[in-house]
């Protein structure tokens, strides 16, 4: 009599395991966030929950011992049996745990350029109240600036408007050398869908500013004609260098 | 590490961790059915006449809203209940559209103009029990299926010997590992394609009423993003497109993508999901267009 594990099983069953303790862990260390709209993190950890209580049971029952008389035989079957696929899926999962994200960068802020046209249901635009008891145009973050400059493209309305706003920074070819774009991602789903939200600011990156990092920039609107056309910029009057913030997104 | 394989690793493993709650209840649906729903209970249920089955069917998901990933793993475990797989198709197709979840979702992105929630459900609707009639006239439908699904059936017919929680155990197992190992190859391939192929290239041939509708459908391929918020990111295109543009996107998109053309290579042969993209493509263009030139 031998003993055998059925390996195929244990394998899948361990599998299971890891992905609900990938999705415990990115929600433990506050990184669902990167990956997934807020909406959907509830839905990850009872995922998670279940798919580690299920692995459990399954490695464990996995783990039982049969006993069988056809040692020779059974030996063979259960190498063959364990899947080439399931080991590529456990070192993907591997590499998910392993690997620390960061946000997506300004290679796809430029891919997606075309991608201007964002809404949000929660736009803190003055009402017509607020314009005459002076509204603070510094609590209006990028999204809101976008979303307002889209509704109302003349930029002579934003003259002198005050901002202050922060996202990541970077150059695109498009422009002249005397701008930079501040910019943020908008996502609706997840990560894949990410569009750009983004102001174009006059002047140069400070020097110890590079493209990506995250910038506070406070200043006020102004416009400039580029390629024939008239258009808002931001003129900087303070430019500080911050760290990413936790959650990297707007929505 | 480089930009663009930075966010290459972003994309591929946000579909993942994204897609895995709805995979996860979809296989948790697949248990119920597989424990509790009997194949009698179905022919008892469900009416004779074709046609009215495929109605019937394309509304179940009124029941089930779980997203395209979730429904994968359902249809799988009711063709191994007993439903034809041009049922399963008509399944497939509603079931991600014709629930409440995308219709409220639907109705609340495109406020303005109502009429592109109503049209997407009308059209979501007809195409399902279009196709899947369609699909009903092969003679032997099982030629569609893979052989492992229809040995991985014959295995659960054999194994009523196991306790409900073997059962449930083992149905579990089979079908996460099945559907989750295509997402992967699905996740991986959406991607790519977002990561380098340039949204430009796309956006800029949607200039005109008829190319803004292949641009839509050909994006919607692309992103393979979830039916129940797809509304919010059509919406951030309707200055650019024409609504018939994002009917057809909304239409399209849950039911053929990458990442759901990956999923269903557990189950069917890859002739058939090439026959079923190309009709799927062809009705939702049309569908885009009609609802250019008639509203």
């Amino acid at each position: 009599m031998t003993k055998q594990i059925n390996l195929k099983n244990l394998s899948q069953f361990i599998i299971i395991f890891l992905f609900g303790v990938y999705s415990a862990l990115l929600y433990f260390e506050g990184k669902l966030v990167f990956y997934i709209h807020p909406r959907y993190i509830w839905l990850s950890i009872a995922a998670a929950i279940i798919a580690i209580v299920v692995g459990l049971i399954g490695i464990i029952r996995s783990l039982r011992v049969h006993k069988d008389s056809h040692s020779h035989e059974t030996r063979k079957s259960w190498i063959k049996e364990f899947s080439i696929q399931d080991f590529i899926i456990f070192v993907i999962i591997i590499c998910g745990l392993l690997i620390q994200p960061k946000q997506l960068s300004s290679a796809t802020a430029i891919q997606r350029s075309t991608d201007t046209n964002t809404q949000s249901s929660t736009i803190k635009a003055p009402t017509e109240n607020q314009l005459f008891f002076n509204f603070d145009y510094t609590t209006l973050d990028i999204l809101d600036w976008t979303n307002l400059m889209r509704t109302n493209p003349n930029p002579d309305s934003y003259k002198d408007k005050p901002a202050h706003i922060s996202g990541f920074v970077y150059q695109d070819v498009r422009h002249t050398d005397n701008y930079f774009f501040i910019a943020r991602f908008v996502i609706t789903c997840c990560a894949v869908d990410a569009t750009p939200v983004k102001i174009l600011v006059k002047g140069q990156l400070p020097i110890d500013i590079k493209a990506n990092d995250w910038v506070d920039i406070q200043g006020h609107f102004d416009s400039d004609t580029i390629n024939e056309e008239k258009v808002n910029i931001l003129i900087p009057e303070h430019i500080a260098k911050i760290e990413q913030p936790k959650n990297p997104y707007v929505y | 590490m480089p930009l663009l394989l930075n966010d290459f690793i972003i994309f591929f493993f946000s579909i993942i961790v994204e897609a895995f709650p709805f995979v996860l209840l979809g296989v948790l649906v697949s248990v119920f059915v597989g424990l509790f729903v009997h194949e009698s209970w179905l022919y008892r249920v469900l009416p004779k006449n074709k046609f009215l089955r495929h109605i019937l069917i394309a509304l179940l998901g009124i029941l089930m809203p779980v997203c395209e990933c979730g429904n994968i793993p359902v249809a799988r475990r009711l063709v191994s209940k007993g439903f034809r797989v041009s049922e399963a198709v008509t399944f497939l197709l509603a079931a991600p559209i014709i629930n409440p979840i995308t219709f409220i979702s639907t109705m609340e992105a495109f406020k303005t103009e109502p009429s592109i929630a109503y049209i997407r459900m009308l059209a979501g609707f007809l195409i399902a029990v279009l196709v899947g009639i369609l699909v009903s006239l092969k003679k032997n439908e099982k030629e569609l299926l893979t052989e492992d699904f229809i040995e991985s059936c014959n295995h659960d017919h054999e194994h009523h010997e196991h306790s409900k929680f073997e059962e449930a155990l083992e149905i579990f197992q089979k079908e996460f590992i099945s559907v989750m190992r295509m997402l992967i190859i699905g996740a991986f391939i959406a991607a790519l394609s977002q990561t380098f192929i340039p949204r430009e290239l796309i956006i800029s041939i949607g200039t005109n009423p008829f190319l803004s509708v292949i641009a839509m459908v050909i994006l919607a391929f692309v992103i393979s993003i979830c039916s129940n918020v797809d509304a919010f990111f059509a919406l951030s295109y309707a200055n650019t497109f024409t609504s018939g543009a994002l009917v057809a996107f909304l239409v399209f998109g849950p039911m053929i993508d990458i990442k759901i053309l990956s999923m269903l290579r557990t189950t069917f042969k890859p002739s058939f999901l090439l026959k079923l993209a190309v009709l799927v493509t062809i009705l939702s263009i049309l569908t885009g267009l009609l609802y250019n030139i008639l509203l």
